[in-house]
């Protein structure tokens, strides 16, 4: 009683309400349209038992009066329905005519048609029974129907479903239904077209980000193609023809997985556990249900209207959720918004429809506009994942630019404190290479000096030993004497000289000021014409002088440091032969590092170089020629200070030592440019 | 007429060259050595002693070197002439010593006949 109240109060609210009776019959020849509504001309009997035949429902009371609709909203019922027609032909013309049932989840429809009682034609039918049944190969029940002139046929149909299901019949012009079932078609197979794309779209997305988001998009989208394959008849016809368990409860199985998929979908990427931590245990419970329907529809179909309620309130669910993010202004809810408002809305009416709540024709609803609103929810969704995945993308390049940048200072860093830490190391070089200067030249210095006075005391003793011999009046003796004295004088003042050498380095005082600085050239030219007999026999000497360089140098130090230079550039020809370059000249800007003190430099020098083409030397010796007693001499022919003094004279007065050697056949040879700041 | 003897002070750390010294003047009879083997032995040996020639080592352990020693004896109200010598011949030490207020500065070993020559030079001017 109360459920037919509601039915009635939704009738008044939203149909017009105009009810008309319907006609007992329907003349073709009155009816010139390509397509009449047959509603108002069927005439309705429920066989609650299942148990009447044709024949006695030929005797039965039809109910005729419908309210003037297009379709008969049966909803769910385990009643069959007979429905009769009958439509007279007063022309003087047989007419072909088809009778449509478009509604493609009738499990069993039976097709009598009878003239003057005579049963002409039966058709049994239906998605339960084989699809080669039907008598026009449709996704819905059509039956093409030949009326002769000048009778009167009587058609009755048996429906019975489990499903929910209408009736809407319609009589068609063939040539008019053969354009509509054309134009079904071609819209399903655009549909489909739409929605294989956006499979294969999102396919690739889901293969590309491996993110389940996507994936649980992607099943929304292949579900929601199930529920419409089975809902608009296709699966019967073409997916699954022997399947009809899949027709009778495809739109409920898929439907169930589809919501399922949204509540995930719209539960994550509104993050609505944290917005809305209230409607966390209902997202729960609606999963778990939707879920479990399926099966308690395999068990038993008549869980199928409380199905129907559930996808109802889980559509209401969804569509609440989404409103609430997006005013809470969620940037993903206002996508999501627009493209569930317009599918929840559909399947909410579709629902409403099914379980008998609203009667009037939603077709309109129910079928196209929903399948249009799903194909339409498909692209806004899609296009939001799309959005998603280039402001995703957005934010991974802004972070790895962040990143890059972050990574560039710390590279920077970490060669700023690389090169403090060379620095470090040059300078701790530096220290330690001068402490062992300097403990090696106190030693020297230590050392000299007691031997030089010894020496002093063999000299000096020997000189008087020469004083007394001088006394003797025995010749022979004396001359032996005199000899003897003379041959420890000789080699006692030989090592007097190497010990005055080794002092006068150890000893070495900074060279501060300059005792007596003559010009350059002049003290070059005397050394020349000193060293003339040792080096012009064999070695070429080439000169190369600017003479406005002068060196602020004691000419004393300038000649014992070219002395040495020329010495070492002689000693390192092959038989000493070859060629010697001097050059003086004036350097602006020099770069470079000092050989000996590892320096950075870079100023303005005077540049003395003593060059050879001799044997050269390897970067090992390099390394160690400004060492005290560091000699590649035979053992007489060197004392290994020669260019550590060069080298602490040069220091003393802020210059520098560079040393350019090869030992390789093109350009042997060694090059000691020795740079002096210009004062 | 008695000739004045030269009072030679010798001032030398190393016994050995101190004796060398004393032995190179053995044979002169004019020159009356002294001896001293450090800086401020030789200075208080100076005040008391009054030499006319001080010869002295540049290089000397204590207090006194042979360059100070020269600066106070040669600041002192009654100075006398100053030898130095010394291992260290550069021009560098030269000077230094005869900045001291030095008559003469000799690198060792100093050749013996013209050490006596020059103290017998300082005793003639005297």
């Amino acid at each position: 009683m109360k459920q037919h109240f509601i039915r009635l109060f939704f009738l008044m609210l939203i149909t017009q309400c105009s009810v008309s009776l319907a006609n007992d019959s329907l003349d073709l020849n009155k009816s010139l349209q390509p397509s009449v509504s047959l509603t108002n001309y069927l005439g309705i009997l429920e066989d609650a038992s299942q148990q009447l035949s044709l024949a006695d429902v030929q005797n039965s009371q039809f109910k005729t009066d419908f309210p003037k609709q297009e379709s008969i909203n049966l909803s769910f019922t385990s009643s069959a329905y007979w429905l009769r027609l009958i439509i007279d032909n007063s022309s003087d013309q047989p007419q072909e005519k088809i009778i449509e049932l478009d509604y493609p989840l009738l499990k069993y429809v039976d097709f009598y048609w009878q003239i003057n009682d005579k049963n002409i034609q039966t058709i049994h039918t239906g998605f339960a029974r084989p699809f080669e049944n039907r008598a026009y190969q449709s996704k819905i029940f059509a039956f093409p129907v030949q009326f002769p002139a000048h009778s009167q046929s009587v058609i009755y149909l048996r429906v019975a479903s489990a499903n929910s299901f209408f009736i809407e019949a319609k009589l068609w012009d063939p040539m008019a239904f053969e354009h509509k079932e054309r134009n079904d078609y071609a819209t399903q197979a655009i549909y489909f077209g739409v929605v294989l794309a956006i499979i294969l779209f999102n396919l690739g997305l889901v293969l590309f980000l491996k993110e389940l988001d996507y994936f649980i998009h992607l099943s929304m989208i292949i579900f929601i193609a199930l529920v419409f394959i089975a809902y608009r008849g296709l699966g019967a016809e073409f997916t699954w023809p022997n399947f009809p368990y899949l027709t009778q409860t495809g739109v409920l199985d898929f439907g169930a997985i589809t919501l399922t998929a949204h509540l995930l979908f719209i539960n994550r990427l509104l993050d609505t556990q944290r917005i809305i931590p209230r409607f966390d245990l209902i997202f729960k419970l609606l999963i778990a249900i939707n879920l479990t329907m399926p099966f308690l529809l395999a068990f038993d179909f008549t869980w199928a209207k409380s199905t129907n309620i559930l996808h109802f309130i889980t559509a209401v669910f969804i569509l609440t959720t989404t409103v609430i993010a997006a005013l809470q202004k969620q940037r993903n809810a206002y996508f999501l918004c627009l493209g569930f408002s317009i599918l929840c809305l559909g399947i909410i009416l579709t629902e409403l429809h099914s379980v008998g709540i609203l009667s009037l024709n939603f077709k309109i609803y129910s079928l196209n506009t929903l399948q249009i609103a799903s194909a339409f929810e498909l692209l806004v969704l899609t296009l939001f994942l799309t959005d998603r995945y280039r402001f995703i993308q957005q934010e991974k390049l802004q972070t790895d630019s962040l990143l890059k940048l972050t990574h560039d200072k710390l590279q920077a860093k970490i060669e700023e404190h690389k090169a403090s830490v060379n620095q470090q190391l040059t300078l701790t070089n530096q220290v330690y290479q001068m402490q062992k200067l300097e403990s090696v030249t106190r030693l020297t210095s230590g050392i000299a000096h007691d031997f030089n006075n010894i020496l002093v005391s063999i000299v000096g003793y020997n000189g008087l030993n020469t004083t007394t011999a001088l006394a003797y009046q025995d010749e022979s003796l004396k001359e032996d004497l005199l000899f003897n004295s003379q041959q420890i004088n000789t080699a006692s003042l030989h090592a007097m000289k190497l010990i005055q050498k080794m002092m006068s380095y150890s000893s070495r005082h900074p060279v501060d000021k300059a005792i007596e600085v003559r010009p350059t050239i002049d003290v070059i030219d005397e050394i020349l014409i000193m060293l003339r007999p040792g080096l012009r026999k064999t070695c070429q000497v080439n000169t190369d002088l600017d003479h406005d360089c002068n060196i602020q140098i004691d000419a004393t130090h300038l000649g014992q440091i070219l002395t040495n230079l020329l010495v070492n550039a002689r000693d390192a020809m092959p038989n000493q032969t070859g060629e010697i370059t001097i050059s003086l000249k004036k350097i602006m800007s020099h770069e470079g590092i000092c050989t000996s003190c590892a320096q950075d430099i870079k100023a303005d020098f005077i540049e003395l170089s003593v060059s050879d083409n001799g044997s050269g030397l390897k970067a090992s010796v390099i390394k160690h020629i400004f060492d005290p007693f560091f000699t590649t001499k035979e053992i007489d022919k060197g004392t290994g200070l020669g260019l550590y003094t060069v080298n602490g004279m040069v220091h003393d007065l802020d210059g520098h030592i560079v040393v350019e050697s090869s030992t390789s056949q093109a350009n042997k040879g060694s090059n000691f440019r020795l740079l002096f700041p210009v004062k | 007429m008695t000739e004045k003897k030269i009072k030679l002070l010798i001032v030398e750390d190393n016994e050995q060259i101190r004796e060398l010294f004393r032995r190179t003047f053995i044979r002169e009879p004019q020159v009356e050595v002294l001896e001293a083997k450090n800086g401020v032995d030789a200075f208080k040996k100076f005040q008391e002693l009054q030499p006319d020639v001080v010869l002295s080592d540049v290089e000397m352990p204590g207090e006194i070197d042979g360059i100070s020693l020269c600066q106070k004896i040669k600041s002192s109200a009654n100075p006398c002439h100053v030898i130095l010598i010394s291992g260290h011949g550069q021009q560098r030490n030269v000077d230094m010593g005869m900045e001291a207020g030095a008559d003469a500065y000799k690198v060792k070993p100093v050749n013996p006949i013209e050490l006596i020559r020059i103290v017998k030079s300082f005793g003639d001017k005297d």
